[in-house]
């Protein structure tokens, strides 16, 4: 049976191991044939900066993780505008395709999923 | 309806910020561990939502809980979670 | 109703293996079943049988396992997460050439597959972080 998920992510990536967890969670459901979304929220949406270089800090590449998402057929992809707002960053500083939707349409989003999971 | 779990504090952590910028209204907040910190946040003051703190985390801080919040036992934290459709915890 | 608890904290660190704990114990008081507590993040630190807290301080490992063998509740450590940090069973140990292992029934480790399993298959997953 096939459940509609969502996953919150609003770890920073890099710093904590908690947000590239949360990546392998989501291909681990994607490769059971779940109807995965993903919500970046907070500092989750640095998670989505494009021109991420971090070889020379000895971490694997966030965002190439993000990039094979659309292979999982995961494309329900959303960021918080004001988050993104507040952190100075704008639509053009990303690395992967996002609906950028506002903070008072999250509830309804979230209340719409049959599952929903944070890291 | 949602219930939302938090686990740190609102002074070291954007978890309270973050569940509260995108709360519903029909939503409830516990407060829990250091997410008891909250208690007199005025990020808390500010809503309507039902908020709770588990009783046994506050006290062990010293922590007095306010009128508007309700202090609960660990029994009334299961029935909360089987009450509602999601719980999300905030850390 | 059934519930699975998700638990990242680490154990000594943090609260949230308390936590989850007391809120493990207080659903079986009230009848729920508890389908699977899941380990992941630093809470696979949990899981190492070699852990030796102070006599005054709780064993989180040793209340797991007892709590597990009196309702047999399902304990599932994340493989990934622990090989990393050296949560190893005996089989992992022989497989990585490890002269020792730390991991025993009743946990066991297995793929982030259980974690989605216990999410699907449950009324409620609460997580510890």
């Amino acid at each position: 049976m096939t459940n509609e998920i969502l996953i919150i992510a609003r770890s920073a990536p890099y710093g904590s191991s908690l947000a590239r967890e949360g990546i392998d969670y989501i291909l681990t459901s994607a490769a059971y044939d779940q109807d995965i979304s993903i919500l970046f929220l907070g500092d989750g949406v640095f998670q989505i900066l494009k021109d991420q270089n971090p070889a020379d800090i000895k971490l694997k590449s966030h965002l190439a993780a993000l990039e094979i998402l659309p292979l999982y057929d995961i494309e329900k992809l959303y960021a918080v505008k004001e988050d993104l707002l507040e952190r100075g960053l704008d639509i053009n500083q990303l690395g992967v395709k996002v609906t950028v939707i506002e903070r008072s349409q999250v509830d309804s989003l979230i209340d719409s999923q049959d599952k929903v999971l944070s890291f | 309806m949602k219930l939302h779990l938090i686990q740190r504090s609102p002074f070291s952590n954007s978890a309270l910020k973050d569940c509260l910028n995108t709360i519903g209204e029909n939503d409830s907040v516990l407060l829990m561990q250091d997410g008891t910190y909250s208690l007199n946040h005025p990020l808390l003051t500010d809503i309507k939502n039902p908020t709770y703190a588990l009783l046994q985390d506050s006290s062990a801080r010293g922590l007095t809980t306010p009128a508007s919040t309700k202090a609960i036992e660990y029994d009334e934290f299961v029935m909360l979670c089987s009450q509602h459709k999601h719980v999300l915890s905030w850390y | 109703m059934k519930f699975s608890l998700l638990v990242l904290a680490s154990p000594y660190s943090q609260q949230g293996g308390l936590s989850a704990l007391q809120f493990a114990k207080t659903c079986l008081d009230q009848g729920h079943q508890l389908y699977r507590v899941f380990f992941y993040h630093e809470g696979v630190q949990t899981a190492s049988a070699l852990q030796c807290p102070q006599r005054d301080e709780v064993n989180l490992h040793d209340q797991w396992k007892e709590l597990a063998d009196q309702h047999s509740i399902d304990l599932v450590t994340c493989i990934a997460a622990a090989l990393k940090r050296g949560i190893l069973d005996e089989g992992e140990a022989k497989r990585y050439e490890k002269d020792h292992f730390n991991l025993n029934k009743p946990f066991e480790l297995s793929g982030l597959g259980q974690l989605l399993d216990a999410q699907i298959n449950s009324d409620q997953l609460i997580t510890f972080a």
